[in-house]
């Protein structure tokens, strides 16, 4: 053993926990800051410009939709869903608008809504039956090609005509026919 | 306004008491941006509570349940003597404020400019995603209107479920609260997540680390551009990345200070990403392996004292996913399974697995869909390969970890299969991609509180005040 070692041990103070420890680091020159935001308002600038994901976000995510959101500010909430989905939103508000909470309607094939080589006014999710079912809820809604499979199609007491198709299942329609309708099938 | 302003208000206070109830410990920015998340929570268990005993709700009853609820939990406070702790908080995060500099105020300058912005869009605009339509927002309207989550989309006469019908509840009956309180969007609800969501991750942050890095990491988790985009709309990955990412950090929280109620803040946090999407288990497995590890690498831990939190962790995290699994299958009569999306035993497909890291590959590497971060992700793991080489950090591992079995997932998927005619490139590119914000947060999180990190922060920014 070393002599050293056999000394009595000093007692000696746990270190402190030094300020910078405890918290950041404080006081430094004024122009330190200005230079750092300068650099990082520079970084922002470049990064934003030369990734093509930040460049979407910040030209349209975040800068187009204000302004379509000044275009659209007196919009109602029919509008504006028009104007995110179409005309089928505003067929199928029609729809709920003119028919009773407990109605249950009939919809056209799908090879009406959306005819081959005809533009239509309706798209893709027009023929899907639970996105329709979203807009006309608590009405139920039943196609024509469930015709063999569903029990609620016999039951159906409106018809949604589109495209002039459902005229034929309603006789006692006369005068003048709109291309999209809604009607109570027994009067 | 008034009454749905009280009915918001209220959620917040409930969810601010259950906060309180779970840890008291918890800074003023963490307990605030936990409380919206866990206001709705706590409404979706009653609302399920009354599903399961066939008794209508409505969002009076629903209310008064859970303030019922809250006032247990007050008690249990009181009774522990933590009643107090809920109104007072550690000062040190508010000092700590003192020390931002200008950077600081640029940065959150940012972080505002891009959280107000897509609170705007999504307030501004009505539910338009498909996958909303014809799932979480139908089934919350539908919720709201008949009370019951047994209800007319599953009816056999006319059934119009799909596979978003039978998703855990928490983003339905969220939706679902914004329909019973009478408003005609249920946006309010994204907007409150994404907001909680930027809240309680800077809270975390800057825990670990300096507040300009803090405010710089919550930057980057906030304007990357697919979860932006994403966040405007009404999908359920939003609150499930704040769920999932929160468990996992809190499970990190308890291996660090050895404090239970970090543990059983996790637990609940994990069970609640499961409670918002099923997927979501593969992060009970990642929170448990993380328990795990730590466990058998701390050589001087007794065996219980590693395997009660795995246990317990198991038992809450767990119990949420149970619960709904359950109720579904026995409570709700024609259930969309999708058990046919997955093959149900172990295979290897060299093909299909390097197709399958081919197409992730291509997605991660994608700056258009997220950004800079898993740039800066695999610059920061460079810069710190010493240390990770020397400490092996939990975080890093559970990360990782939890990717793993995030692909696996992908990798044990049916594709063309007779259930599942998805096919791999599809599943990456739109259900993959938006799997991995959970994963956003936490790699933010783990590049804060490296030492690297650290330091260049600490090197680069000096504050103005004294």
């Amino acid at each position: 053993m070393s002599k050293k070692s056999k000394r009595p041990q000093k007692k000696v103070a746990p270190p402190k926990q030094s300020k910078s420890e405890k918290k950041p680091s404080t006081g430094i020159p004024f122009i330190n800051n200005i230079v750092v935001v300068f650099v990082f308002v520079i970084l922002v600038v470049i990064v934003k410009d030369a990734n093509t994901g930040y460049k979407w976000m910040s030209d349209t995510l975040i800068k187009l939709n204000m302004k379509r959101i000044k275009m659209y500010k007196n919009s109602t909430f029919e509008e504006k869903q028009v104007a995110k989905m179409g005309y089928n939103v505003q067929f199928l508000n029609y729809v709920s608008d003119n028919t009773p909470e407990d109605a249950i309607i009939l919809m056209p094939p799908d090879s009406i809504i959306q005819q081959e080589g005809v533009a239509s006014d309706f798209d893709k999710h027009m023929r899907n039956k639970v996105w329709v079912s979203y807009f006309l809820y608590p009405r139920k809604v039943v196609f024509e090609k469930e015709k063999e499979t569903s029990t609620l199609y016999d039951k159906a007491t409106h018809i949604a005509v589109i495209n002039g198709w459902g005229y034929e299942k309603l006789p006692h329609i006369t005068g003048n026919r709109s291309k999209h309708a809604v009607f109570a099938l027994n009067l | 306004m008034v009454v749905t302003l009280f009915i918001f208000v209220l959620i917040f206070v409930l969810g601010f008491i259950l906060t309180n109830t779970i840890s008291t410990k918890l800074t003023l920015g963490e307990k605030v941006g936990l409380a919206f998340p866990f206001g709705f929570a706590l409404l979706s268990f009653v609302m399920v509570f009354y599903s399961f005993i066939t008794v209508p709700f409505t969002l009076s009853l629903v209310l008064i349940t859970s303030s019922v609820l809250a006032i247990i939990s007050l008690a249990i406070l009181w009774k522990q003597g933590n009643l107090k702790r809920i109104i007072h908080f550690d000062t040190y995060p508010i000092q700590k404020l003192k020390s931002i500099n200008l950077s600081w105020i640029f940065l959150a300058g940012l972080v505002v400019y891009i959280v107000y912005a897509m609170a705007a869009k999504a307030m501004f605009w009505p539910t338009a995603a498909y996958d909303s339509i014809t799932g979480y927002d139908y089934m919350a309207k539908v919720v709201a209107a008949e009370g019951t989550y047994n209800n007319s989309i599953f009816d056999v006469e006319n059934p119009t479920a799909g596979i978003r019908h039978s998703y855990p509840p928490f983003v339905n009956s969220s939706f679902a609260v914004a329909y019973m309180a009478g408003l005609n969007s249920t946006k309010i609800i994204v907007v409150l997540l994404f907001i909680s969501l930027a809240i309680y991750f800077w809270s975390v942050f800057r825990k670990y680390t300096t507040e300009t890095a803090a405010i710089f990491f919550t930057l980057l988790l906030v304007a990357v551009p697919e979860f932006l985009a994403m966040a405007s709309l009404s999908l359920t990955n939003v609150p499930q990345t704040l769920f999932a990412a929160a468990g996992l950090i809190a499970i990190f929280e308890f291996i660090q200070k050895r404090d239970s109620s970090y543990l059983i803040l996790g637990a609940v946090l994990v069970g609640l990403n499961v409670w918002t999407r099923s997927d979501g288990v593969i992060f009970i497995v990642g929170g448990g392996l993380m328990l795990l590890i730590d466990g058998f690498r701390n050589h001087r831990m007794k065996i219980a004292n590693y395997w009660k939190p795995l246990v317990l962790f198991g038992a809450i995290s767990a119990t949420p996913f149970i619960i709904w699994q359950a109720y579904s299958k026995f409570y709700i009569k024609n259930v969309y399974s999708s058990s046919d999306a997955f093959v149900k035993h172990l295979f290897w497909d060299s093909d299909k697995f390097t197709d399958l890291v081919s197409q992730v590959y291509t997605i991660l590497e994608s700056t258009q869909l997220y950004g800079a971060i898993f740039i800066i992700f695999v610059i920061v793991i460079i810069a710190n390969i010493r240390n990770i080489i020397k400490t092996k950090p939990i975080m890093l591992i559970g990360i990782l970890i939890s990717f793993a079995l995030y692909f696996m997932l992908y990798y044990q998927m049916n594709n063309g299969g007779d259930g599942f005619a998805y096919s791999v490139q599809s599943m990456v590119r739109s259900s993959f991609k938006r799997g991995m914000f959970p994963f956003l947060p936490m790699v933010c999180f783990y590049m804060a509180t490296t030492p690297m990190v650290n330091k260049f922060f600490n090197w680069i920014f000096k504050p103005i005040f004294k």
